[in-house]
């Protein structure tokens, strides 16, 4: 049920595309500050461009961390934005794992239709 | 400073305050074992360290301190004994705790795996038989959960990954997430909790057990658990629907020592309600009943900026009140109230700020049980501890600068002065040493006393080490209490035989030093076979400093009055010009070197001779003694203490300024830089010019 939902909100956001190119958020390898983290993904996702959120390098992720991550897809999803999991590092994949969200996450790494990946745009 | 940092400093203050409380709630429980106040008051102040540590991210702190949570927890609910061994492994980890919090705050390193040790031995704890019962297996059962954690969860410790993780140990388990209620970004709250969770449990595990888990991690109104049976005859939808009476936990068990309460409506197995349950929820209920502590934190900069600026006040009142003194009496009488009602004003505002920096001595007296138990196993000792004056308040940074001191001087009393059971037996005394410890305010400073009703100071063996030492001339004359004092000479100890305690002789001087840093002195008192009284007399506060006011040419200065013995008019036949330059005088058969202020500081026109003016004896931080050649003792004032280096730059000799009262600056003297000026004549030195003085003479 969950994995279908998911799965809606991103076609929902690929046909409703914006931008052709997404806007690529690098995540430090901690990711303790939930308030920096809210900060960066706000500002992101104000720009109004599909979003590429490269987790490769996380070392540590809190729960707090990780609704902060299912809020900022929420409201992507509402500006009709993709929000899109270009790399996930083992421990993002655990927390979400383990909070019962492995649908959730595996949803985010579907690979993206009609986007391309801005590497020098950092929000 | 960002909003993250200020949480993490905040969490630095208060872990401190909860590891010093922690420390003294164990140090309770070694005592009586049976004392449940202790136990819940350790389980409170570990709860808060991870509580506090999950807030700001600190996993690390936050893991260890729910591992021993749990240890507590166990303790508190009866399934596991509290004896000595229990204590000292919670002692250990208690110290770890606090490495854990230290390498946060100052971002050093801790060894990979620190805890793990002890993490080792809580499990093995943890895998006791629980001492009241020992429940048979149950069979393999579905357990449907539900964890609805309140907003402040994360902020109050909880995080349900570690939960899960409990739960994946009893079995198998499914969770399903509920983000309906998780806000838009820009309207979270990240620190709050909006998820809610759905679980079900293949287990083996009781209700009860499964209660244990829960309940150390989430209030009673924040989970819901419901046995299903075998996992055959629970229905095969996996979506779980939990009624209102299948909700089996109340918030009403609260008190761990009333009588259970009766089953609510609903409730299925009141009987099976845990303790560790209760220990959540006792936590809640206490909090809520607690009387609401209207206080706050504030940085200590900002405090330190108040007191400044309060300073700064009161030495404008002081020049307002000087200015009228100088008017005609009685011309502006309604000028002459004003200012001392501003007068009086000033000097409640000064002491209210001072107050704010003020906390009781109990963080210091707290740890000394524990050093006591440590310096007993040691030593073969016995020793009980009588302390009052716990609440005796004083300026937090003297009481952090004081724990080193205290600690020395107890060692010192336990290795030197208190004697093994037999030999206190032998001498008509009880089997158990007396270590006293003793603090109360007497006028503007605090008095901290500590005593031991030991064999007291041997001043034969004293005097003859500090002559073998080249210390004191073999001839030397010297009263009671100077010899006592040579205790406090670097480099001397009495003890037979150098311990891991003492007997390195680096322990008394360092105490001096670190007392007189603080302006304060240090005093003895020592009756042979009865036992020895060391007495710690130190400011309310550093920020204002007893002087004594001198007058050197057209320049005044301040001498600290705790560095002032005495002064004198000297004659001449007294003083003494060595060879190579310098002048001593010689007091009661002791030489002290003589510093001329007014030649040292450049003053035009102060006295060059000091038969025509005073010499005032002083003492330094390591026990040596110079007499300072002044004009005039102009008489005894508090000042305002100002920073030198923060004004202008260090000056050798000169430990800050103040402000007079006529608006002139005058500098405080710093006695032990002033003679570090004078070529750093030690003590040994100065009895060699002492010597060479007297063959002088002859």
């Amino acid at each position: 049920m969950r994995t279908q939902t998911a799965k809606r909100r991103n076609r929902t956001a690929r046909k409703t595309s914006k931008a052709t190119r997404a806007l690529r958020v690098i995540l430090a390898a901690d990711e303790t500050d939930v308030i920096a983290l809210k900060r960066r993904l706000e500002a992101a996702v104000a720009k109004d461009r599909h979003l590429a959120i490269d987790a490769g390098a996380v070392a540590a992720l809190t729960t707090a961390g990780v609704q902060v991550l299912l809020a900022a897809a929420a409201s992507a999803e509402a500006r009709h934005v993709q929000f899109r999991l270009a790399a996930g590092g083992p421990a993002m994949i655990d927390a979400f794992g383990e909070l019962g969200l492995a649908d959730t996450i595996a949803s985010w790494l579907e690979p993206a239709e009609n986007s391309r990946v801005d590497d020098a745009a950092e929000a | 400073m960002d909003e993250l940092d200020e949480l993490k400093q905040a969490f630095f203050e208060e872990a401190e305050e909860q590891l010093s409380d922690l420390e003294a709630q164990l140090a309770a429980l070694a005592e009586s074992p049976a004392d449940a106040a202790s136990l819940n008051g350790a389980f409170r102040s570990v709860h808060s360290i991870k509580g506090g540590a999950t807030l700001v991210g600190f996993a690390r702190i936050a893991d260890f301190a729910h591992a021993v949570e749990s240890l507590l927890h166990r303790m508190r609910s009866q399934q596991l004994a509290v004896d000595t061994a229990v204590v000292a492994l919670l002692l250990g980890s208690r110290d770890l705790l606090h490495d854990l919090v230290r390498a946060a705050s100052t971002g050093a390193d801790l060894a990979d795996g620190a805890e793990a040790i002890f993490v080792r031995q809580i499990d093995s704890y943890a895998g006791r038989p629980i001492l009241s019962q020992n429940p048979a297996p149950s069979p393999q059962r579905l357990v449907r959960l539900q964890l609805m954690p309140a907003a402040d969860y994360l902020a109050r410790g909880g995080d349900p990954r570690r939960l899960f993780a409990e739960l994946r140990r009893h079995g198998a388990l499914s969770v399903v997430v509920d983000t309906s209620a998780l806000p838009p970004l820009e309207a979270l709250d990240p620190g709050a909790m909006h998820l809610r969770w759905t679980m079900a449990l293949e287990t083996a595990a009781t209700v009860a057990q499964l209660r244990d888990v829960f309940a150390a991690q989430a209030r009673a109104d924040e989970y819901e658990i419901v046995d299903c049976g075998s996992p055959a005859a629970a229905a095969p939808d996996s979506s779980i629907a939990v009624s209102s009476a299948d909700v089996q936990v109340s918030a009403a068990v609260v008190d761990p020592d009333a009588a259970e309460p009766p089953p609510a409506k609903g409730d299925k197995d009141m009987s099976a309600v845990s303790p560790s349950e209760r220990d959540t929820a006792a936590i809640a209920v206490e909090d809520a009943i607690a009387p609401i502590v209207s206080s706050i934190r504030v940085d200590l900069d900002r405090m330190d900026k108040l007191v400044n600026l309060v300073g700064e006040l009161v030495i404008s009142q002081a020049m307002l009140a000087e200015q009228l003194h100088a008017l005609p009496t009685g011309q502006f009488p309604q000028l002459a109230r004003g200012i001392e009602e501003l007068s009086r004003h000033a000097r409640d505002l000064q002491e209210g700020v001072m107050a704010m920096r003020a906390q009781p001595v109990q963080s210091l007296f707290s740890r000394v049980p524990r050093l006591l138990r440590e310096l007993s196993q040691h030593t073969g000792k016995r020793l009980q501890l009588v302390s009052s004056g716990e609440d005796t308040e004083i300026d937090k940074t003297v009481i952090e600068h004081l724990h080193d001191p205290i600690t020395h001087m107890i060692r010192n009393a336990v290795d030197h002065g208190i004697e093994l059971p037999e030999a206190r037996v032998t001498r008509g005394k009880p089997p158990v040493g007396t270590i006293r410890l003793v603090a109360r305010q007497a006028g503007g400073r605090i008095i901290i006393e500590i005593a031991d009703d030991g064999r007291g100071i041997d001043r034969d063996r004293l005097r003859a080490r500090a002559v073998e030492a080249g210390l004191i001339a073999q001839d030397r004359q010297m009263s009671e209490e100077e010899t006592d004092n040579l205790i406090f000479l670097p480099g001397l100890s009495t003890a037979a035989a150098v311990s891991s305690i003492s007997g390195r002789g680096v322990g008394m001087d360092i105490v001096r030093r670190n007392i007189q840093r603080l302006g304060g002195r240090v005093m003895i008192r020592s009756t042979p076979g009865q036992g020895a009284a060391f007495y710690m007399s130190l400011p309310l506060t550093l920020a204002v400093l007893d002087g004594m006011v001198i007058r050197v040419g057209g320049e005044t200065y301040i001498v600290p009055l705790a560095n002032v013995v005495e002064s004198l008019r000297p004659l001449a036949k007294d003083v003494h010009t060595l060879v190579g330059g310098g002048d001593v005088l010689s007091v009661r058969g002791e030489y002290v070197p003589l510093a001329h202020i007014g030649g040292m500081f450049g003053v035009s026109g102060a006295v060059r001779d000091p038969t025509d003016g005073l010499v005032m004896l002083v003492e330094t931080d390591d026990g040596g003694r110079i007499g300072l050649v002044v004009d005039e003792i102009v008489g005894q004032q508090q000042v305002v203490i100002k920073s030198l280096e923060t004004n202008y730059r260090a000056i050798s000799g000169v430990a800050g300024a103040t402000i007079l009262g006529n608006g002139r600056v005058a500098l405080i003297v710093d006695v032990s830089g002033l003679r570090a000026r004078m070529g750093g004549q030690a003590y040994a030195p100065m009895a060699e010019a002492g010597a060479r003085a007297q063959r002088e003479q002859r």
